[in-house]
């Protein structure tokens, strides 16, 4: 008996032990962090001067700032890109999962922009969008499908989706290679017998393809959903760290970091920080529990 | 075996005299002055250099310039070693700051107690850092305690910011911002005669240029994506607008209706594609990229990023011949760029920081440093040296005998002085834009943006 217990003592002492290392890691470089942080929230700080207590006035007046609400508000438009690199990826990873020659060359190629330095997509982006003789105005307008050229990211209507669209083109090679994976996991003899049923290619990906990947596909609504709402490296490159005109392509991310490094408010940037968290956190949850329910 | 050892040490000091001698000759310095007093001092030189007393002995100072290392490393290293001989005991440690992120490292030191004891910053960085009480007071550190070391600099570039009145920096290099270049290329396509000296003038001949070559050239463009926040308060100024009232508690440009008028010319030149539409959103680096590309006929910036242009394009670079820059109304040049240097207050070695702040300031150190770069010095004393009172034959060497006269008369608008600076430039920047973009007309755009800044200016 007194053997048993000492095993499983020494058991757990060895199962602690494996954790301590993680552990401390995350309790330095996460949870004390964090803990600072909501505490900044109710502070001012310039970080030069030592952080001087104010309760609740950041958040005060963080619900009362229309820049907080513009940046929610774009934060939350941003998640557009979720479905659209969904889609378009699942659909490339079905093209690129044939046995055709030279299909690794197309995989390797698509997953180029995901390995490509945010910089250099800033400096690719900025000849695509140039105007006039930018790649997409400068073929268009040759061609003479618009007499205009369009206002990528000199137009405040245009600033996000521009930027959005910069953050699809360097998804979709990234989430492409999660849904290849998922894909090589579907039983072939599924297709077989749904076409000896009679189903064609649409059918078969519909019935058998998305169901066969939907923990996949939780998985990268998921990550991808939380990667929208915290955008912040495209927008900076491609509006030169600005935000776009009037402020048209500023997200909450892109705000926090604004208020804490540029304008050095870094108590109030805390306190966007803290209701940035609580709500990721909570449309996670949802996103879950949402996705979790349709998959029973 | 000890004839041969002499030997040996005779190489190797030959070897390495010549290496240095070497390293400091680089073609791509070639009004380096080797016979120079800064290259080649003497016993007098540091006597004469030798004006800041009480420096403490064995004293250990960290030095932060910002993006001069390696460019500007052989430089540096030898105002370090001039600097050791003029004030012996002291050593100076050169730890150099790259240009992406200077900023933030400068206010992490801060944040963690850690600021090196002399630091180089843009003049856009000090207001912050005198705001918050932690940079050394230099009107009294130089301005009260060595008057005659005060009057040597350039007194725009020592009032270039002020918090409260007070100059927290000492200046180092200064940007000539009178001058434009013109494309040659352009200009003799377009048979040009002459290019207009205002802003009255150039807002038509935007529009001229673009109509007389087929809509295949601009006249000018903007950096209105960087610069705008502060640049238009500039342009108000040039053209005689008062910005502040008078004990300088609110800003008053909105009530002169020549402001709306600059906006609306703005607007126009926008609307009718008279400069390109990215104006709105490019920095000084596209400005200059653009410019390069050989669509530009004229470029609006210091000397100094002219070798952008060369390295972007030689044959416009080649074609390059200069003109001055458009003047508003009040005719007044102001002082362009300030390179400054600060001393934290809470230095360990006030004195020793103050001193090689002061050293690297000097007429002879900052001459020396024109001659490796076509910056220009803070010093007065420096346009004494025959390096400035004649010129040489580089585009940019024609400038340095308009130097001296420039630097006296060049005018400090104040604009850097406002609280929560960086809030004002954005605050300017989007009331700028909104009224460009015509989401509201200029005056009701400067009427805004009058209420925000004075908001600001009230809750002082």
């Amino acid at each position: 008996m007194r053997g048993k217990r000492r095993r499983q003592l020494r058991q757990h002492i060895m199962a602690y032990g494996f954790m301590v290392p993680a552990f401390s890691f995350l309790t330095i470089f996460l949870f004390i962090p964090l803990i600072v942080a909501v505490y900044l929230s109710f502070t001012r700080y310039n970080l030069l001067t030592p952080p001087e207590w104010v309760g609740l006035t950041n958040y005060e007046r963080l619900f009362a700032d229309p820049l907080f609400w513009r940046g929610l508000r774009n934060s939350f438009l941003y998640l557009i890109a979720t479905p659209i690199i969904i889609t378009l990826s699942i659909a490339l990873a079905i093209v690129v999962n044939r046995n055709l020659r030279g299909v690794y060359l197309f995989r390797t190629v698509y997953y180029i922009p995901a390995v490509t330095s945010v910089v250099a997509v800033g400096m690719i982006f900025e000849f695509v969008f140039a105007e006039p003789g930018g790649l997409i105005n400068g073929v268009l307008l040759a061609t003479g499908l618009i007499q205009q050229p369009i206002n990528f990211l000199t137009h405040p209507d245009s600033t996000l989706i521009s930027v959005m669209l910069v953050t699809i083109w360097r998804g979709i090679g990234f989430y492409m290679i999660i849904f290849l994976a998922a894909l090589q996991s579907v039983p072939e003899e599924l297709y077989e017998a749904a076409a000896i049923d009679g189903a064609n290619r649409w059918q078969q990906h519909l019935y058998i393809t998305v169901p066969g990947i939907r923990p996949s596909i939780i998985f990268v609504a998921i990550i991808s959903s939380i990667s929208a709402l915290k955008v912040f490296e495209e927008i900076w490159v491609m509006t030169d760290g600005t935000g776009g005109l009037l402020d048209s392509a500023l997200t909450l991310m892109f705000y926090l970091y604004r208020q804490g490094f540029v304008n050095l408010e870094l108590g109030y940037a805390a306190a966007i920080a803290a209701v940035f968290s609580v709500i990721t956190l909570v449309f996670s949850i949802l996103n879950l529990r949402y996705l979790e329910r349709n998959n029973d | 075996m000890k004839r041969l050892m002499i030997v040996l040490v005779v190489l190797l000091v030959t070897s390495m005299v010549l290496g240095v001698v070497a390293a400091q000759e680089r073609e791509d310095r070639p009004n380096r002055d080797l016979t120079g007093n800064f290259w080649s001092p003497t016993a007098e030189d540091y006597a004469r250099w030798r004006v800041i007393d009480g420096v403490e002995e064995g004293a250990e100072i960290r030095f932060w310039p910002w993006a001069l290392t390696p460019d500007f490393e052989d430089y540096l290293n030898q105002i370090i070693a001039n600097f050791e001989a003029t004030y012996p005991g002291v050593n100076v440690i050169l730890e150099g700051q790259p240009a992406a992120g200077a900023r933030d490292n400068i206010r992490n030191s801060f944040a963690a107690g850690t600021p090196a004891d002399v630091i180089n910053m843009s003049d856009g960085w000090v207001a912050e850092f005198a705001e918050a009480g932690v940079l050394l007071n230099m009107d009294e550190a130089i301005g009260v305690a060595y008057p005659a070391l005060r009057e040597q600099y350039v007194d725009g570039a020592w009032e270039k910011v002020t918090f409260e009145g007070v100059t927290y920096h000492l200046p180092w290099y200064l940007a000539f911002s009178n001058v434009m270049a013109i494309n040659g290329l352009i200009y003799e396509e377009l048979g040009l005669e002459a290019i207009p000296t205002t802003w009255a003038e150039a807002y038509d001949f935007a529009c001229e240029v673009r109509e007389q070559s087929g809509g295949a050239y601009y006249a000018y463009s903007f950096p209105w994506g960087e610069l705008a926040g502060l640049g238009v308060l500039n342009t108000f100024i040039g053209e005689g607008i008062a910005v502040y009232n008078e004990d300088r508690s609110a800003v008053i440009f909105n009530e002169n209706p020549l402001s709306a008028e600059i906006l609306d010319q703005y607007k126009r030149l926008l609307d009718n594609d008279c400069v390109p539409r990215e104006s709105l959103t490019d920095d000084v680096r596209e400005m200059i990229d653009r410019f390069s590309e050989g669509e530009i006929l004229l470029l609006q910036t210091g000397p100094q990023l002219f070798r952008l242009v060369e390295e972007n394009n030689p044959e416009v670079f080649a074609s390059l011949f200069l003109g001055q820059q458009f003047v508003g109304a009040a005719n007044i040049r102001s002082i362009g760029g300030v390179q400054t240097l600060v001393v934290p207050a809470g230095s360990q070695f006030p004195n020793a920081a103050l001193a090689f702040a002061q050293f690297v300031t000097n007429p002879d150190t900052q001459t020396a440093f024109s001659r490796e770069v076509p910056i220009y010095s803070s010093n007065l004393a420096s346009y004494e040296d025959p390096f400035f009172t004649e010129g040489g034959p580089a585009l940019t060497d024609q400038l340095r005998p308009l130097a001296a006269e420039y630097f006296q008369n060049a005018v400090n608008t104040g604009i850097l002085d406002f609280p929560q600076l960086a809030e004002v430039e954005q605050i300017v920047l989007g009331e700028f834009q909104a009224a460009l973009l015509g989401v509201k007309t200029s005056q009701q755009a400067l009427d805004d943006m009058a209420a925000r800044i004075n908001a600001i200016l009230a809750a002082q």
